[in-house]
């Protein structure tokens, strides 16, 4: 199995490992999974009908208001947060909503982890130490690093 | 980040667990945004979540294991810190039609938040004008939640804050200073677009929908860029300011508005662009305001269950207003009429005989309360709220959104809100 090394930034420390799943909307905790089932309800959004719950969850960057880190919260007491977030931007309330709910966060990768990384992709993300290590499901032949 | 003595035994705990949790989570967001230093506030304002969000118990209690943390061993906050509005005014909870069950399980919530809180020194002013009682200048720096308060504190007052949590906001209170970065910085408060006012528009007087309807398009093509209007009158009074910038922080992230001529970090477009070019340029005009009133009017029918007026909370001016238009006239009963204003001008407005005048004609007036997206737009479906009248943008949208839009809404002036509270129509 072909694997990645990404070096990136910390926004909210710990260790994870799952399963991606990739978003290229931005998300809004409060809006965009219902907080009750962790499954992504909002209209027109890319990962309608798809769980966020258990993933390492990959999007560009967060969206919505202020109180997105009370949703947040709400999300991971449901049972239904992401193991780990990994965003291209850092927003203030995403990460002030990982820090508070206690999911490692990381930012500002030295490659775009949407490219990089792809849905079914086991994923281990090391905030602590900035790194997120990628297993990738299926290989390909080109871009062998 | 360079920290100070004082700010670094915080860290180290000697202010107690919940100074330590909050300076933490303030360092950790710094870092993130590269910011140099902690910069001292003059104020704080927070958005309690058991008291603004969320009418039940579970969700309440959720959000009290996020702040009940951070006000560990504290006795006192730091710096003057304002609240914002509430879900609901208690003592106007039946002549607003909502059930007691309803009632009874917010009381105690209520009673308990309103006890840590104020025992802290919060001011109980309960709303999301602050700016409305509590003046700054250009240059102070505040820290705080409600991006009513936030646009108007950075956009009419020149002083600087960023769109803070509500979890970032208490702990500014805690503590007393935030992370020097966004818009506490020079270099990020200068206008990204121009927004040109037609003079179609503005040949006649703009009135309180209108100035909801410009910020609202503007939001949605502006989306994170800081806009700059030209052409809008220089006699803007504190009401159209208000409508304007609200707005623009319900399509999008803005903290800031420049407007030329009337804002203080605008006496030309020069100085509010930093003398760079503009990134992008819009017109507004008729078709853009119409395509605002469009979008805010989802309901069918002329009927409605409430006329919400005061999101963002009433001015003394607009409460006035209220009272002219209503005195010696009835509300229809199938109708609600709800005026909402801080708890502050709500004496006022009692000591000035406003309220007697206002409820005497069947209007209520609640002290404190938000008018809108919590309770018509979360719970609407629950309390059987069909559609709801407004004259704000962000009010009408929010109770779409939040209702998923269970909840219908009617927009226009406060003229037209009035005159269909008094007649049971709707007329656009």
């Amino acid at each position: 199995m072909r694997e990645i090394v990404i070096n990136c930034r910390c926004a909210s420390g710990g260790r994870a490992e799952g399963e991606a799943i990739i978003s290229t909307d931005m998300i809004a905790f409060g809006g965009t999974p219902v907080l009750k089932t962790g499954v992504v309800e909002e209209p027109n959004h890319c990962l309608k009908g798809k769980s966020i719950a258990d993933k390492i969850l990959i999007y560009p960057t967060g969206k919505g208001s202020t109180n997105d880190p009370y949703s947040c919260y709400f999300l991971k007491r449901y049972g239904n947060a992401p193991r780990a977030i990994i965003n291209q931007v850092a927003n203030p309330t995403t990460v002030v909503a990982a820090i508070l709910s206690e999911i490692p966060m990381v930012y500002g990768c030295d490659c775009d982890p949407l490219v990089e990384i792809t849905t079914g992709d086991w994923v281990e993300v090391n905030a602590d130490e900035g790194v997120i290590k990628v297993h990738k499901k299926h290989s390909t032949n080109n871009n062998e690093r | 980040m360079r920290l100070t003595e004082k700010q670094q035994q915080m860290l180290d705990g000697e202010y107690g667990r919940g100074t330590q949790r909050s300076i933490e989570m303030l360092i950790r967001v710094g870092e993130v945004f590269d910011a140099a230093d902690m910069v001292p506030v003059r104020s704080s304002h927070l958005v309690i979540p058991e008291m603004s969000l969320f009418f039940n118990n579970e969700a309440a209690e959720w959000g009290r294991e996020i702040t009940r943390p951070l006000m560990e061993d504290v006795k006192r906050f730091a710096v003057p810190s304002t609240t914002n509005a509430l879900m609901l005014d208690l003592e106007k909870a039946d002549a607003l039609r909502i059930p007691r069950s309803f009632v009874k399980e917010m009381k105690q919530t209520f009673d308990e938040s309103k006890a840590e809180y104020e025992g802290r020194g919060a001011i109980p002013n309960y709303s999301c004008t602050p700016f409305f009682d509590f003046f700054y200048r250009r240059g102070d720096h505040l820290g705080g939640a409600e991006s009513v308060q936030i646009l108007f504190n950075n956009s009419f007052n020149g002083a600087r804050v960023n769109r803070e949590t509500g979890a970032t906001a208490l702990a500014v209170a805690v503590t007393g200073v935030t992370p020097r970065y966004g818009l506490h910085l020079k270099e990020n408060r200068y206008g990204q677009v121009l927004i040109e006012i037609d003079r179609e528009l503005t040949g006649e007087k703009l009135n309180d929908a209108d100035y909801n309807a410009i910020g609202y398009y503007v939001g949605r093509v502006a989306v994170d860029r800081i806009p700059v209007f030209r052409g809008l009158p220089r006699d803007m009074d504190e009401t159209d300011c208000k409508y304007l910038c609200v707005p623009l922080a319900v399509s999008a992230g803005i903290g800031l508005i420049h407007v030329e001529g009337v804002t203080p970090e605008a006496d030309s477009l020069e100085m509010a662009f930093g003398g760079r070019k503009p990134k992008d340029r819009f017109v507004i005009g008729k078709k853009e305001l119409k395509s605002s009133y469009e979008r805010l009017n989802t309901a069918k029918g002329e009927k409605m269950d409430y006329v919400a007026l005061g999101c963002p909370h009433c001015s003394l001016n607009e409460l006035r207003e209220i009272a002219a238009l209503l005195e010696g006239k009835t509300v229809n009963p199938n109708v609600v009429l709800l005026v909402a204003t801080s708890t502050i001008k709500y004496k006022l407005g009692q000591q000035m005989g406003i309220v007697e005048t206002i409820e005497s004609s069947g209007g209520v007036v609640v002290s404190g309360m938000c008018p809108g997206s919590t309770i018509f737009g979360r719970y609407g479906k629950e309390l059987g709220v069909r559609t709801v009248a407004t004259n704000s943008a962000k009010n009408a949208h929010y109770i779409g959104a939040h209702s998923g839009g269970c909840v219908g809404t009617h927009f226009g002036s406060m003229r037209q809100c009035i005159e269909a509270a008094l007649t049971g129509r709707w007329r656009s």
